[in-house]
Formats: C-alpha cells, structure tokens, sequence
C-alpha cells in the first residue's frame, strides 16, 4: 500500500494542503519549527487507523470538524480516495462523505495494527538513539538486535527481557534467602514447626490435672504424717526433761533432813555472817596497832636526836607556835632579800662608771665637714630637673625635622638647591602665576571657539560644492537659436501642408504630411520647455556658488584669526619660563607652576620652625653648662672630668649627708655624759641605805633563834630544816599515845564476839563446842547458806515440773526417757523424720505451683491456633509469590526463546541485507557486519572494518552504532516489503546526526528503498533539503515544503 | 391422654463453628487487620450465644463440627465451655452431635460440658426430650472422621405429640467440594415424620425442603475466599407445635466477597483503582461494621492493560494502599487477580510479518500444544519441588505443572508481552 496523496482537509493549522505523493521517489517532507510537520505525521496515522480521542491538532478547527483525506493505493494498483473524521464510529468516509466500512481500511492494512505500524514502519531520531543504546548495552546480542529491529522499539526487547528476568529473580531464586519467596516458604515451615511445638493437646491438659490432684493428696498426706511426728517428739522431749528434775527433787530434801534445827534458824544464823567479817578484820587491827606502838616509840627516840635536844624521855622539848615560826623565817628572807639588793646595785653602778667613760672619749673625736658650699651648687641645679634627656630630644628633634624637609624638597624636585637658601630663592610669586594662568584661560576660550568655527564652515563649504557638483553635471541648455531653427521647421512644415492640401494630395501623403507638422510642433514645444526648466537649474546654481564664496571667506578669516590666539599662547609660555629662569629650576607647565611655588612657601615656613628649635636647644646646652661649673668647683674635682651632671649631682648629695651623720652623733655623746653622772651618785647613795637595813635584821633573829638551838648565822635551809625536825619529835610523841587507846578498845569487842559464838554452839550445834568460836562461827554460817540454798533449788524444781504440765506420759515414752542416751537418739530420728517430711513438703507445693500454671497457660494460650493462623498467612504469601515468580519467570523464558527462533528464522536474508546497507551508510568505512559469538558462545553482531579488522557493538562510535541500527531497521523494513504488503515507511529527522557525507550516502540508501516500497522523510533541517537536492536525481527526488504558500498544492476536489 | 398445650418458642440452629480454625489465604500486609481476622471463630461464636439470649431461645442445636479437629490448644475447648456457661445461666439448653472434624477431637473427651449441654451417643441414635418445650430431638453424633453410613436411616420414627427434629451432620446426597459423609436422602428424612431436620456440615446455607424444614444453615462464620457473603445460623419460630418462620441470621465477624471489577472503560490503571475502590464500598456498606475480607478480579479489555502489566505488583500495591487509605482496618484484600485484556486485536497482530506478529503466533500455538507446555512447565520444575505440600493439596491447590495452570500462565504473558512490544514500556 502506498499514500498517493495526503489531503490535510481540516486538521491542525492547515485548510485544504494536499501532498501529492504519487510521483516515485523520495518524498521529502521540510518544515521548519513551528510549521506543522508532526502535525503532518499525526495527520498519516489518523487517516490510517483514526484521529486520536484527544487529538491535540483540534486547536484551530473544532473536533468534529477534523478532516484528513487521501488516495491510497493498493500493491496490486486499486485506488481508494477516502476522508477520516473525529469520532467514535463511521468515522472512515468515502469522497462523497457517506460512511464506508472500516474493513475496507483495514484490508488495505494487509493486518498492520497501529502500533505496528508506529512502531515498526516509523523511526524518530529518539528511537534510532534508543535502539543503537540498547545494541551498546545488550553488546550486540544478534537475536535480540533483529528482533528489536523489527519491533522497531528502540531497544524495547533487550530492556523488557532485562526487566522480567530481575522481577523474576527479585521474588525467588534456589538459593536465595532473603527474596520474598524464599522467605515465605521458610515461614511457612517455620510456623508448621511452631504449631507442634505450641499446641496443648487436651491429653496433656488431663494428664496434668491427674497429676495434681495427686500431687494435693500427696501434700495432705505428708503433712498428716508430720503432724503425728511432732506429737511424739514433744512428748518425748517432756518426758526427758521431767525425770532429772524428780531425781534432784528427792537429794534435796535428804540434804535439807540432815541440817536439823539450822533449817528453822537461818535467819538468826544470818547476822552472824557479818560479825564473823567484822572479828576477823578486828583481830588484824588489833596486831597493826601492837606493831604501829612500837614504831612510834623508836622515832620519838630518832626525832629527839635529830632536833639536836638533850634525850630525856620524861621532859618534851619546847613546844613552839606558829607565829614566832613565821617571824624567825621572815627575818631570814629579809636577810636575803638586803643582801641581794646591795649586789645588784653595785653592779649597776659599774656599769654607769663604763658608759660614762665610752661617751666622753666620743664627744672628743674630730668635727664634721662644712657643706654650704655644696649646698648652694645643688640648690641651682635643681630647677633645672632631668636637663640632660631633655637636651638631647631637642638635638635629635631637630636633626630629624631638617631631614624630613630636605627629603620633601628632593621629592618636590628641589634638590639642587640648599635648604637654606630656599627661602632667598627668587620665584615668582602666586599672583604673579594666577595671572598668566587667567590670561591662558582666555586665549583657550578664543581658540575653541574660533576652532569650532572653523570646522562650521568647512562642511557648510563641502556641503555647497557637492550640491553645485550635483547640479552642474553636463548639461547644455538649448538655446535661443535652436528654438529659433526648430519654429522655422514647423513653419515650413505647417506651409507645405496647407500648400499640399490647397493641391489637393492623396490622402496617405496628407496623412504623412500632419505627421510631419505634428512632430514639428512637438520639437518646438520640447525646446521651449527645456529651456524654461533648465532656466531654474541656472538660477539655483548661481545662488549656490554665490553662498560657497561667502564661506570661503570667512573661512579664511576663521582661519587667521585662530593662528593669532595659537601665537599669544606661545608668548605666555615664554614669560613663564621667564618668571622661573632666575630661580635657577626649570620652568614647570603652568599648571604645575602653581602647585610647585605654594609646595616651596610650605618648606620655607616649615625650615623657619626648625631653626626656631635648634635655637631654643642652644640656649638650654649653655644653661648646662653654667651649672656643671658650679658644681664642679663645690665638689672640688677636675673640671676636666666628663662625668654627667646628674653623677656629679649624686656625689654632691652624698657628701652633704656624710656631714650632717657626724655632727648628730656629737651632740648625742655629751647628752649622755650628763645623764650617766648622775646614776652613779644616786647608785651609791643606795648602797649605804640597804647595809643599815641588815644590821638590824640580824639583831632581831638572835632573840629568837637562840633558845631553838638554831645558830645565829644560820642560812635559811638550815633554820628550816631545824624547825622541822622539832615540828615531827612532837607529832611523833602524840601518834604513840594514840595508838595505845585504840588497841585497848579493839581487845574489848573480840572478847563479845567469841561469848555470843559460843552460847550459839551450845544450842544449835553442839558437835561443834571443840572447836574454836572462830571456826564453829563459820561452820555455822556455811550450814545456814547450805540450808537456803537447797531451799531455793527445791523451789525452782517443783515450778519446772509445774511448767511441764500435768499431760500423762505414756508409759512407754517415760521409760524411753529413763535412758538419756536411748532417748536423745529416738529424738533425733524423730527430727531427721520430721525434716525430710518437711523438705518433702515443700517440693510437692512447688510442684503444685508449677502445675496450676501450667493448666492456667493451656486455658489462656491460643499459641497454636496463631501459629496456624500465621502458616496461613505465610501460605498465601507463598501462593501470591508463586504466581508472579511463574508470570514473570515464563514470559522472560517465553521471550527469550522466541527471540532466538525469530532470529534463526530470519537471520540469513536480514543480516546480508542490513550488511550492504552498513557499508554503503558508512561510506566504506565497513565492509559489512555477519554474526559471530561473543565470549559466552552467544550469536553476536560484528562489524568488518575496511582493513577486514572485526568489531563488536560496545567498539564501535556512536555516530557508527547509529548507522548500523538504521540498516538493521531498513533491511528489516525490507524483508517485510519482500514478503507482505508494503507499507509506507515514515522517517522523522533521522539523520539529524551524520555529516555531510554520510547524510548523502544514507539519502541515496533511501531514494533506492523508495523504487521498492514509499518512503517519507520528514525533516526539518533546510540542509538535508539542500543534501538531498544535490546528491539525487530530480526525478528521484519530491520536496514537500510546509508552511511556504507557494510549494503548497490545493486539492482540486476540495476546493470543488 | 388429652391434647397436648404448645407454646409458642423459638430456637436456633447452627452447625460447622470449626472454632479457632485459621481463616486460609490472607497473606499479610501494611495496614492489614490481622487480629481482627484471627479471632473471626470466636467473635462469631459470642454472636451466636448473645442472640441465643436476646431472642430468648428455647434451645440451641449445633450440627456437628464445633471444632475443628486440626487444632491443639485446649484453650478453645475451654472458650466453648465458657460460651456454654453464658448458655447455662440463661437457663438454655443446648443439643449437639459430633461431626466429621469433631469424632476424633479429642478435646471434646476431655471437656467437661456444662450441665445445659447434652451430646447425643456416637453408638446409636438417641432421642433427647426437652421436656420444657415438648421437643425431641433425635441424632447421632459421628464416632469416627470417616462415616459413610446412612444414620439417619437409623433414626426412630416421629414421637406424636411432640415437637420432632433430627439433628445430623450429613452431606445428604452429595454437595460439592465437601466430603460424601453420613450419606442420605430427602425421602429418607421425610419418611420419619419430623418437623425439622437441623442439618450440619454444608457450608453453604441451603434449605432443602419447606414440608417438612431440611435447613444447612451454613457455617458460623467464612474461613476463606469461596466462603463467601454472609454467614451464620438459623432462627426457627414455632407456633401451637408448627413453624411458622426461618430466619437466616448472619452472626459472622469478618464477610469474605468476590469483587470483580470491570476495567474496561478505563483509560488507565487509576480509574481502575477507583472502580476497585467503589466495588469495595459497595460491599462494605453491605457488610455493616464487619471486616470484609475481599478477593478482586480485575477483568476486561482495557487500555489500561498495558499500563497494569508493566508492572503488575505495583498495580496490586496500589489497590491495597487505597483499600487501607479508604477503609482502614475494615477492609482486608485478600488476592487481587489482574486478569485484564488489551484492546487491539490478537488475530490481526498474529497475521503481522515482523517480530510482535511471530510471538503472537508463536504464543498461540503454545498455548494449545501439550508438548510446549511440557517445556514451559519445565522452567517451574525446580521451584514445584520445593514448594510446600499445602500448595498441592486441597481446594485451590497450585499445581504448576498442570496445563490449565500454564496455559493460564501463557495468556498472561501473552497480554503483558505483546501490549509492551507494542506500546512500549512507557
């Protein structure tokens, strides 16, 4: 089938544009941007298969208006003009509008669906990038490269074989864990496991209440058994503890029958206790006392010796009191007390006698210097402070102020000449430069403005000489005598005529005669007009020559008047120079004068500070020196010395302190003479005072001392000592009278004692009247606490049986009790019994615990039931799982296979074909291309280079991958044509990357294509046009330009 | 003997509780209701004793299949005890026969019933009096899984002047998809003169005769996708000893539906997803404030087939996202079959010359070759192995070596396959 012709009736911006496609050859389709071009390709579509439901080329004509007609013909030459409108049904129509069926279309189709044939009979740039990608990154698979050829989908087959063999791996594959498929199975498993090992089985519910009602009989059992055991222990225990007690009971008594009358009497017998103690501690202090008499005796003996008196025992000695004691020991201490006086005082008076010595050779020594000199030197230094630093600031401040100004001046260019005679140095004054600088000003003004003139007048000169010139050009105005020739003519003609026709001529001469006067006339009539008109011209061109001449000559004047200004200007440059040549600096612009005369005003003001300075700092160095002097001759040193006037300074205060130490230290030394003379004699006059004193101390301690036989000049130690050997004779005399009374009284009370024991003996004891009263006393005591004893003991033995109670013991258990060692072994069975039991006990209510949780969990737990309710779930994950795995794992499997069939079917014809095709779009570059095996055996593409060098897809450049997916498109497109119906082949700008070359090469390839089935290439690129124009035959060739009027053709039908 | 007085009473029937028993096919899912689900038996159970109570019923007869035998927690026996005892203190007596899931449980002989509860002997029929109500109600309970006797053939004739229904858990002459147990006939049953058969084991409610009542009252509650619409049990009124209503009363907690959607005016897979959306509130307002759990064809020649095959999964995600956006935990997809069309025409596409038109053709001969099936189930070989025996077994069971299975496979390639050559994968 081809499209002989596309009528674009009502559809997108275009009304009434036919395409006339008929012709054989290339059809190319041109329209830049904008002009409709996919319009254009949607328009082929829509006549084929239908205007899209939203069809975007509804913006200019309403959806239902949409038409697009055409003429389709049949491989076998029927033709079909039909029109497609917008709609849902009856929307193919035949050239008088009716509705035909669709089956007419579709047989026409030969079974080409839309999409096959957009796809596979269409090829955009995008898809053509696409489709060589995927040969890049399938690395030139051969069946699927073929495949996706023919599917034309850009590469469509390797990325959806890609996409379901990753679905199909992502759910499960035999050894993955984590994929979704895997997973589930193994939850499953998992939750079946969890069923099993959770479920409670009513079994083990029953078994497990059997158990504990058996478990609850057990505890009741035991501790039954533990109740009996315990009974028998207490009583047991009880009767061990009674039979000791009755057995103690019965010694007690017998011990109390023995002490007879002593059990009634023991309260009598208890006083006696006491007075046992106190006979005892009597009959010691009796032999103490007996021993302490005759000790007493012995030292009134010893003291009487001691105290120096004679030894008669009858007569005491003097008994002395204690007031003359304490007169006698005063008089000692006052003794004393002068005597040391008196030394202290001499001492006193020896020292004063040394100092006053010391001080009266100081007061000799020799006087101190005189300083008034030295004095007055300091007082006129003072003023003057710290001079020196002072002094040597201001030399160096000045020092670096005349550098400062020496080094402006080089910087203003004054370096040659002095400082100094700066201020001397004769420039011209600023007024002097302010005047030619206003002077200067003036000409300037002047000369622009006569300059402006100037140039005024030159283009109003040029523009009048080109007018002139325009006007001027070659003319020659007639003049008056060739006016005059022309009205002779006419005249003579006019004479002729009216002669000629007076003689009657034949009608053509006559006509030939007014010819002749007409033309005549019209010469005349010519002249006289030039010669008016070209009057103007002469007139115009008088005035314009006059107007040249007048701007010529103020020109001129201009020009004199502006060389005047130029010469005043140079004569002010000279007086300037003038003005500096004096001052020996090189004249500077006028400009510059200015700055450079006020920058030198500056420095000379500047120099005089300095000088001002540098004179101040004299003086001050003079001053200095004034002072030095002074010192020097105070100080008396060599006025040659350089030492500083600060040092000098120094010594001067020095020696000024020097003296004033000296002359202080005089008048301190005869101060203290006079003050020492004075101590001695008051020293001395003391010393008399105290020596009386004595003597009369000495005379009042005789009256006393002597009648104690104490001697008159007896130190203080030896009338103390005396005094206390007297004092202990006569404490020693009255210790041993004491002590006889006390023993008389002692021997009275024992003598009682022993009269009371014996009475006691005689009537309660009487075994004991041989015995001594001391012994039967303590015999008797011993009975009556032996009596109490057992009485007590009784006591607590008769409460004991009452605490055991009154309970009968059997019989048997009282007669286990009689043997100790029998019983405490039944006892400890009975406990190892009772402690097993209870050990026992405690397990059984342990396991009673552990069992009614237990039964507790089986009633509440639902964990099987959630585990089955979970392996459901994990079921129906794996179902659903199952299900896409199978989907995607048999359309990857299915695709696959078939791609390899579709290429082993069609692998011969294809490849041969797409190989001629690949050589000639590369120009040569490449033989061709043949199926080969990559390196996993897989069938390939490769490619043969010029040099027969083979190349795999993912080598080649991706300008090359594009021409060879375009081959593998049009041999496929080819293979079809061969062995179906033909069906139009719609190229969009596929070419849009080759150079030149190869451009032409692929528009011949096309134009070949197009002797064997229809092939439209669109395109919006003017050079493609221009390409294919130059490289094919015009017969070959049919450019359809969209959007340029002219190339347009309109359908006659339509319009009719 | 002088007349017997009736009262008027009511009384319910119910059969094939199997509590506790998982609900089959809901894989989970964000979003999904799964404690709702799981505990569906039980909520259905407390419906039914709460009626019981609130209709102020007679009695209650349970059909057989209380338990399901597959399940090992004695918890559940207990639940029913304590369900029983709600029973007992409203002074409800209630008949019950063992079925073919319950002979062999073992739970029900370790149960101790309450009092109000009587089981009728395994060994022979036996007629319980109810004397209260003047009913007998005669039955016999399965004594072991498998019982391919007739026992109501067994049961003893009507008792005049009495109220006479048989209780049997029997598949009568055969219902599909459930085992021939305790087999039996109309005639059978009609022969003995009672007022009412209460049936069991059916799962699908059926009344099988109004003169006299044969009723299946259907199981308690659905337990997976082909249980569906509503379930529960049968309120019987009585009048002066004659019925004069049955009522189906759905107690179900969770109601399974089969929705299909029709996506063939859609332009693409979001109108469908809002079809779907729309299907499933129309079933929810049905469902009242139950859960559904839904199973979704999505059928019909489309253009937005291409667009759902690209990627099927996503599809499917989407669907389950706006099932859990719209309806929150009251909605539970439980399967989403894509079993869409394209619009163009596969007999023209397999006329074509080029690549498309060859595995168009190529699919077609596959699909009816048993020979490439063989091949193609080959490729599943490996995962069939592994694949647990509870896929293989039962209803629904996935075989993947079946040639129905594959040829349904082959379809589905052939309408992802060539909408994708065609159209491109977008």
């Amino acid at each position: 089938m081809r499209i002989a012709s596309l009528e674009l009736l009502a559809y997108g911006p275009f009304r009434n544009l036919t395409l006339d496609l008929e012709p054989a050859g290339l059809h190319v389709v041109f329209g830049r941007n904008e002009a409709g071009k996919s319009t254009t390709l949607r328009a082929i579509t829509g006549l084929l298969y239908g205007i899209e439901r939203s069809t975007p080329d509804a913006h200019v004509h309403k959806p239902a208006d949409l038409r697009i007609g055409g003429v389709l013909v049949s491989a076998d030459g029927k033709r079909l003009h039909v029109v497609r409108r917008k709609g849902n049904a009856n929307t193919l129509l035949d050239d008088r509008g009716q509705p035909i069926p669709e089956e007419v279309m579709t047989r026409l189709l030969r079974g080409i669906s839309e999409e096959t044939f957009r796809h596979a009979f269409g090829l955009d740039h995008d898809a053509l990038r696409r489709g060589a990608e995927a040969l890049l990154q399938g690395k030139g698979d051969l069946g699927e490269s073929l495949f996706d050829a023919s599917v034309g989908g850009g590469g469509e087959v390797q990325r959806l074989l890609e996409r379901l063999e990753k679905e199909a791996d992502d759910i499960y594959r035999p050894r993955g864990h984590t994929l979704p498929l895997n997973e589930a199975i193994k939850s499953l498993t998992e939750a079946q496991k969890a069923i099993k090992e959770k479920q409670s089985l009513p079994e083990a519910f029953v078994t497990q209440e059997q158990h504990l009602t058996s478990l609850r009989s057990d505890l009741e059992a035991k501790a039954a058994k533990k109740k009996e055991l315990a009974g028998r222990r207490a009583r047991l225990e009880s009767a061990r503890q009674r039979v000791p007690l009755e057995r103690k009971r019965a010694q007690l008594l017998e011990a109390r029958a023995q002490l007879g009358a002593i059990v009634a009497n023991v309260a009598r017998l208890s006083a006696l206790r006491e007075r046992i103690g106190a006979y005892d501690v009597n009959a010691r202090a009796r032999h103490e006392l007996a021993v302490e008499h005759d000790l007493w005796r012995e030292r009134v003996a010893l003291a009487t010796r001691r105290a120096g008196l004679p030894g008669a025992e009858g007569e005491g000695p003097p008994r002395i009191d204690v007031k003359a004691d304490a007169r006698l020991l005063r008089l000692v201490g006052e003794r004393d007390r002068i005597q040391a006086q008196k030394k202290t005082l001499a001492a006193e008076l020896e020292r004063a006698r040394r100092d006053l010595a010391r001080a009266r050779e100081t007061a000799a020594a020799a006087p101190p210097e005189d300083t008034t000199a030295l004095a007055r030197a300091l007082a006129s230094a003072r003023p003057l402070g710290d001079v020196e630093t002072r002094l040597a600031e201001g030399v160096a401040k000045v020092e670096k102020k005349r550098r400062d100004l020496e080094a402006r001046a080089a910087q203003a260019g004054l370096a040659a000449i002095p400082l100094a005679t700066l201020a001397s140095c004769p420039l011209p004054t600023l007024e002097q430069i302010e005047a030619l600088a206003a002077r200067a000003a003036e000409i300037e003004k002047s000369t622009t403005r006569t300059a402006d003139k100037v140039a005024e007048l030159d283009a109003q000169a040029l523009s009048l000489a080109q007018q002139i010139a325009a006007l001027a050009g070659d003319f020659a105005p007639p003049d008056a005598a060739a006016l005059r020739e022309a009205r002779e003519a006419r005249d003579a003609a006019w004479t002729k005529l009216r002669v000629e026709a007076a003689a009657g001529v034949d009608a053509r001469a006559r006509v030939s005669l007014e010819t002749e006067v007409e033309r005549a006339v019209r010469t005349v009539d010519d002249l006289a007009d030039r010669m008016i008109r070209e009057a103007d011209r002469v007139t115009t061109l008088a005035r314009l020559r006059s107007a040249e001449a007048t701007a010529l000559e103020q020109l001129a004047q201009k020009r004199a008047e502006l060389d005047t200004s130029r010469a005043s200007r140079a004569a002010l440059e000279r007086e300037l120079a003038e003005a500096f040549a004096k001052s020996g600096i090189a004249a500077p612009s006028l400009a510059e004068a200015r700055a450079l005369v006020a920058r030198v005003a500056s420095l000379v003001a500047q120099l005089a500070e300095v000088s001002d300075l540098a004179h101040e700092t004299e003086q001050l160095r003079a001053r200095v020196e004034r002072v030095r002097s002074e010192v020097v001759a105070a100080l008396g040193v060599d006025p040659a010395s350089r030492r500083s006037l600060t040092d000098l300074l120094e010594d001067v205060g020095a020696r000024i302190e020097i003296a004033e130490n000296r002359r202080r230290e005089v008048e301190q030394a005869k101060k203290q003479c006079a003050e020492l003379e004075e101590t001695a004699a008051a020293r001395e006059a003391s010393i008399a005072h105290e020596e009386a004193s004595l003597a009369d101390v000495r005379v009042r301690f005789v009256e006393i001392a002597a009648p104690l036989g104490i001697a008159e000049d007896a130190s203080t130690e030896e009338t103390t000592r005396s005094l206390e050997a007297l004092r202990e004779l006569l404490s020693a005399i009255d210790k041993r009278s004491e002590t006889a009374t006390k023993a008389e009284a002692a021997a009275r009370e024992a003598r009682a004692f022993e009269e009371d024991v014996t009475r006691l003996v005689g009537e309660l004891a009487p075994d004991l009247a041989s015995v001594t009263p001391r012994e039967a006393a303590s015999e008797l005591v011993a009975r009556a606490s032996k009596a109490e004893t057992i009485g007590r003991d009784l006591e607590a033995i008769v409460e004991r049986l009452a605490a055991l109670g009154a309970a009968e013991v059997p019989a048997d258990i009282l007669a286990l009790a009689a043997d100790g060692e029998a019983a405490a072994r039944a006892a400890e069975e009975l406990d190892a019994e009772i402690g097993e039991l209870e050990a026992g006990l405690e397990r059984t209510k342990r396991d009673i615990m552990s069992a009614e949780l237990g039964l507790a969990q089986m009633r509440g737990d639902s964990l099987a039931a959630d585990e089955a309710a979970k392996a459901q779930e994990a079921l129906a994950r794996v179902r659903a799982h199952v299900e896409r795995w199978c989907r995607a794992k048999v359309a990857a499997t299915l695709l696959a296979r078939e791609i390899d069939r579709f290429r082993e079917e069609n692998q011969g014809p294809l490849l041969s074909r797409a190989s001629s095709l690949f050589a000639r779009l590369t120009l040569g570059a490449y033989q061709g291309i043949r199926a080969g095996f990559d390196d996993k055996d897989k069938p390939c593409l490769l490619c043969i280079r010029a040099d027969g060098a083979e190349v795999a897809t993912p080598g080649l450049s991706e300008g090359t991958r594009d021409q060879l997916y375009l081959s593998l498109r049009l041999s496929s497109l080819e293979r079809h044509a061969d062995v179906a119906e033909p069906m139009p082949l719609v190229l969009d700008d596929v070419l849009i990357q080759l150079d030149d070359e190869r451009a032409r090469a692929a528009l011949v390839v096309l134009a070949e294509i197009a002797t064997r089935t229809q092939v439209l290439f669109f395109t919006h690129h003017a050079r493609l046009v221009e390409l294919a124009k130059g490289a094919l035959e015009a017969s070959h060739l049919h450019v359809h330009e969209l959007g340029a009027r002219p190339a347009l053709h309109v359908a006659d039908a339509a319009l009719g | 003997m002088g007349r017997v007085t009736w009262r008027a009473m009511k009384f319910v029937h119910a059969a094939d509780l199997h509590v506790d028993s998982p609900l089959r096919g809901l894989a989970r899912y964000e979003g999904a209701p799964v404690a709702r689900m799981r505990s569906a038996t039980r909520g259905a159970l407390e419906n039914l004793v709460s009626t019981c109570i609130e209709e102020r019923a007679a009695f209650l007869l349970l059909a057989g299949d209380v338990f399901d035998g597959g399940w090992k927690d004695y918890s559940t026996g207990l639940f029913f005890v304590a369900q029983m005892a709600r029973l007992r203190d409203a002074k409800i007596p209630v008949v019950l026969v063992r079925g073919n899931h319950d002979a062999m449980s073992s739970v029900v002989k370790a149960l101790r019933l309450p009092d109000n509860v009587r089981e009728l002997s395994h060994k022979k029929p036996e007629s319980f009096e109810l004397r209260d109500a003047n009913v007998v109600v005669h039955g016999q309970s399965f004594g072991a899984r498998i019982q391919t006797e007739d026992l109501a053939a067994r049961y003893p004739d009507a008792r005049r002047d009495a109220f006479n229904i048989g209780l049997l858990h029997t598949s009568v002459d055969g219902r599909e998809g459930h085992e021939p147990y305790a087999p039996t006939s109309l005639e059978t049953m009609r022969a003995k003169g009672y007022d009412y058969w209460a049936l069991g084991h059916v799962h699908a409610r059926e009344v099988l005769s109004q003169e006299p009542w044969i009723v299946f009252p259907g199981n308690l509650q659905g337990r997976h996708a082909r249980e569906t619409g509503p379930k529960g049990a049968t309120i019987v009124t009585v009048d002066d000893g004659a019925i004069t209503e049955v009522e189906h009363r759905a107690l179900d907690v969770a109601r399974w539906v089969s929705l299909t959607v029709d996506a063939s005016p859609c332009a693409d897979a979001l109108e469908v997803v809002d079809r779907a959306r729309d299907a499933l509130a129309a079933a929810q307002v049905e469902a009242g404030d139950r859960l559904l759990a839904a199973r979704l064809f999505v059928r019909g020649a489309t253009k937005a087939n291409a667009h759902i095959r690209r990627d099927v999964d996503r599809f499917t995600s989407e669907l389950r996202a706006a099932a859990v956006e719209g309806f929150g935990e009251r909605v539970w997809i439980e399967k989403i079959g894509v079993e869409t069309r394209s619009t163009f025409d596969l007999a023209r596409l397999r006329e074509e010359t080029g690549a498309v038109g060859h595995l168009a053709r190529r699919l077609a001969v596959i699909k009816d070759d048993p020979s490439e099936l063989a091949a193609v189930a080959a490729v599943l070989a490996d995962l069939e192995k592994k694949l647990p025996a509870e896929l293989r077994e039962g209803e629904g069971a996935m075989l993947l070596s079946d040639p129905a299975f594959l040829r349904m496979l082959v379809e589905d390639v052939e309408q992802t396959l060539l909408p994708t050559l065609l159209e491109g994968e977008g």
